[in-house]
């Protein structure tokens, strides 16, 4: 089974050459990785052209000629994806070297659709921080607690699955919720979100990531609109 | 391939023997002996013969008339390219003579190969160091037993009485011949006495006479200023052929001239007794530059006993100097009577472009160290190496300094007069300053991005233009000469 990890980058200079290792660094060889800059302004692009030099075989890489966003660049990656199962993995967290392994193992096993692993947070220096705080998935508690404790940088699902829950642009991608609202669409249509008690990433714990800066409010607004919309489809 | 020209007078047999063994069983094939027995001596030649297979050696035997006379006669007699006048109480390592040839072979400008050697009583050595014309014309440190191309020979003068080795190779460089130091040890010999190392009846009464006939045949030039710098020779002799003065570990060993002494670095840790036999000649002026190693020195590891100590005996002898007002406000409160003048500094590499390869040399300690291991994994399309003391600043765009001392060092300096980028945690103009963050979130994107952003530069010219003028030699010229 291939597996591909989508990696969508925005001024992540620092961290992304780390993200690419961990996937070189995979026990599972059939593997390729994608690459997709959503313009960044940083040094990035050094590193990139860099790595395109490298001549590696299972890696591709993207350039958005402007910028579209997280969501737009993931939904990029996942139409490029030539794999039988998408790995998740965002630019500044690293994949455990067992992760696309125990990701395909696991399909096998299952016959799942989807599947999300534990995770840890480790800080700058790739220290442990502690454990994530991550659970069996239930759909109400989801939606009651508007929050699901899956670790993105842990998800893995199927091209098919990836064609038909897009995620969303606009609001929820500026209030980095559009993960958050795949997971529900996914969930609502009765499909299992299986969960795999290993660690398969890490996930970086830094105090200029995106979500300590998000306004909660807002945030809250928003998933409070979906629900509503999502109860009228069904 | 070599021929060992060895003159034999009184040997001690046991340890000639050894000598005759070693040459027999060492790795390289293509050699020959050729034993002058300066004055008759039946029971070595038995030794010769009794040893060695025959076709190897050559005896000649002359009535006795001196070492060097015997050194000349043997060479008349060799029929290799490659020369070594050999000593008989010295044995050979098994496999140096097989690396001088292939050295020879291989680099054709090398004129003559040079190493250490050992002693055959005690665990002691004398160690060499790197060749350099410069240092050859202050006190020999070329041993006897070094190979050479027989076209460079200028002959063994025989109307020294001392310090004919250090005539010899003063020659062989003369005549176009270049060094080559070859780390390690050569051979092993009897520990040496007064007279084998300087020669005959050579005492501290007329040591001066007989440098002074090997200067004059040379036209060397008496200096009055001598450097010191036991930490660090390289940067020794680079500031002593600067400011146009001699340079010597331990100027006072020996009777000299020198009305100056000028000191790089005083260590607390160690040498301090060689550090203050610097000092040791009372009619001397004394100056002594305090080093950041010093400074790290005092800041870390030296109690306050012994800075009361050594404060007090340096203070009364030298005028002492530092590099910035943060070094000195560390010395004073250490009780020394310091003032600021940096160390000039003379880019002796020429500035050349910068390597096609992005490359950085990483100098980092402590925690420092830690955290750039971080940085490296984040930029694999930029390579970084640590200072291991061979490096050449021209292979690199720049220099990453992170010391615990904050103080622009040799290092630093010399990278911004070869036009590098510096980035540092010293305070300084074109250091770079980059800031020692509780943070490490932010010190390491800081630093990809300093990293990457100065890998796109082509020179530094500013800042090559700036320390030029700060490290004049003006001022330090100024007070050697005053008074």
């Amino acid at each position: 089974m291939k597996v591909s990890f989508i990696i969508p980058s925005y001024n992540c200079a620092t961290w992304l050459p780390q993200t690419v290792q961990s996937c070189f660094d995979q026990t599972h060889k059939d593997i390729e990785i994608i690459i997709i800059d959503d313009g960044s302004t940083d040094t990035t692009q050094m590193y990139l052209d860099w790595l395109k030099k490298q001549n590696i075989k299972n890696i591709r890489i993207y350039n958005n000629e402007t910028n579209l966003g997280r969501s737009a660049t993931r939904n990029k990656g996942n139409d490029l994806a030539t794999g039988d199962i998408i790995c998740i993995l965002d630019s500044d967290d690293l994949a455990t070297t067992k992760r696309a392994e125990i990701t395909v193992n696991k399909f096998k096993e299952l016959k799942c659709k989807f599947l999300y692993g534990s995770a840890i947070m480790v800080g700058a220096t790739g220290n442990l921080l502690k454990n994530m705080d991550v659970d069996v998935f239930n759909l109400d508690e989801a939606l009651k607690r508007h929050s699901n404790k899956i670790v993105h940088s842990t998800v893995a699902y199927t091209k098919e699955i990836a064609k038909k829950y897009p995620y969303r642009d606009g609001l929820a991608c500026s209030l980095g919720v559009d993960d958050w609202t795949q997971q529900i669409e996914i969930a609502s249509a009765g499909i299992t979100l299986e969960y795999v008690p290993q660690v398969l990433c890490a996930y970086r714990g830094l105090v200029t990531a995106i979500t300590a800066t998000r306004d909660v409010e807002e945030v809250e607004k928003y998933k409070l609109n979906f629900m509503e919309g999502l109860k009228c489809k069904i | 391939m070599l021929s060992f020209i060895i003159p034999v007078y009184k040997p001690d047999l046991q340890i000639f023997r050894k000598c005759l063994k070693s040459l027999k069983v060492q790795s390289l094939e293509e050699w020959e002996a050729i034993f002058v027995l300066d004055g008759e001596d039946i029971p070595a030649e038995a030794e010769i013969t009794a040893v060695l297979p025959k076709g190897k050696y050559k005896i000649i035997t002359i009535p006795h008339s001196g070492v060097q006379k015997a050194r000349n006669l043997g060479a008349k007699s060799a029929k290799y390219k490659y020369w070594i006048f050999w000593d008989c109480d010295c044995i050979i390592e098994c496999h140096s003579a097989k690396a001088w040839i292939d050295i020879f072979e291989k680099r054709p400008e090398v004129g003559f190969i040079y190493s250490g050697y050992k002693f055959l009583e005690e665990n002691g050595a004398i160690l060499s160091q790197p060749f350099d014309p410069f240092t050859l014309k202050i006190r020999n440190y070329i041993t006897t037993c070094s190979p050479l191309r027989k076209t460079l020979y200028p002959g063994w003068d025989e109307s020294l009485k001392s310090l004919q080795d250090w005539d010899f190779w003063l020659s062989v460089v003369e005549k176009g011949g270049k060094g080559f130091f070859m780390e390690g040890y050569s051979f092993s010999t009897a520990s040496p006495t007064e007279d084998s190392i300087s020669g005959e009846g050579c005492t501290d009464e007329n040591w001066l006479d007989r440098m002074d006939a090997v200067t004059k045949k040379h036209k060397i030039k008496q200096n009055d200023v001598c450097v010191s710098s036991i930490e660090d020779r390289l940067e020794g002799i680079r500031f002593a052929k600067l400011i146009g003065a001699d340079y010597y570990d331990v100027p006072n060993d020996k009777p000299n001239r020198y009305k100056t002494i000028v000191q790089l670095g005083f260590s607390f840790t160690m040498n301090t007794k060689t550090h203050s036999h610097v000092f040791s000649k009372k009619s001397q002026k004394k100056i002594l530059f305090w080093t950041s190693q010093n400074i790290t020195e005092i800041n870390n590891s030296v109690s306050l006993k012994a800075l009361y100590h050594y404060s007090n005996s340096i203070n009364k002898i030298c005028t002492q100097y530092c590099e910035d007002l943060e070094s000195q406000s560390v010395l004073k409160r250490a009780g020394f009577k310091v003032e600021v003048m940096p160390l000039p500094i003379v880019n002796t590499d020429e500035i050349e472009a910068y390597p096609k390869e992005p490359k950085f040399l990483v100098d980092a300690v402590g925690h420092y160290e830690e955290l750039m291991g971080i940085v490296e994994r984040s930029i694999p399309d930029i390579k970084l190496e640590n200072v291991n003391g061979r490096n050449n600043l021209k292979d690199y765009i720049g220099l990453i300094s992170l010391t615990s001392d904050h103080v622009l060092d040799s290092t630093i300096k010399r990278a911004l007069l070869t036009g590098k980028i510096v980035i540092s945690n010293v305070k300084q103009p074109f250091c770079g300053f980059i800031d020692d963050y509780e943070v490490v979130d932010k010190f390491i994107p800081e630093m990809v991005d300093r990293i990457r952003k100065a890998s796109l530069k082509k020179d530094n010219i500013p800042a090559v233009n700036y320390y030029k003028r700060v490290y004049s030699t003006k001022k330090i010229l100024e007070v050697i000469n005053e008074g």
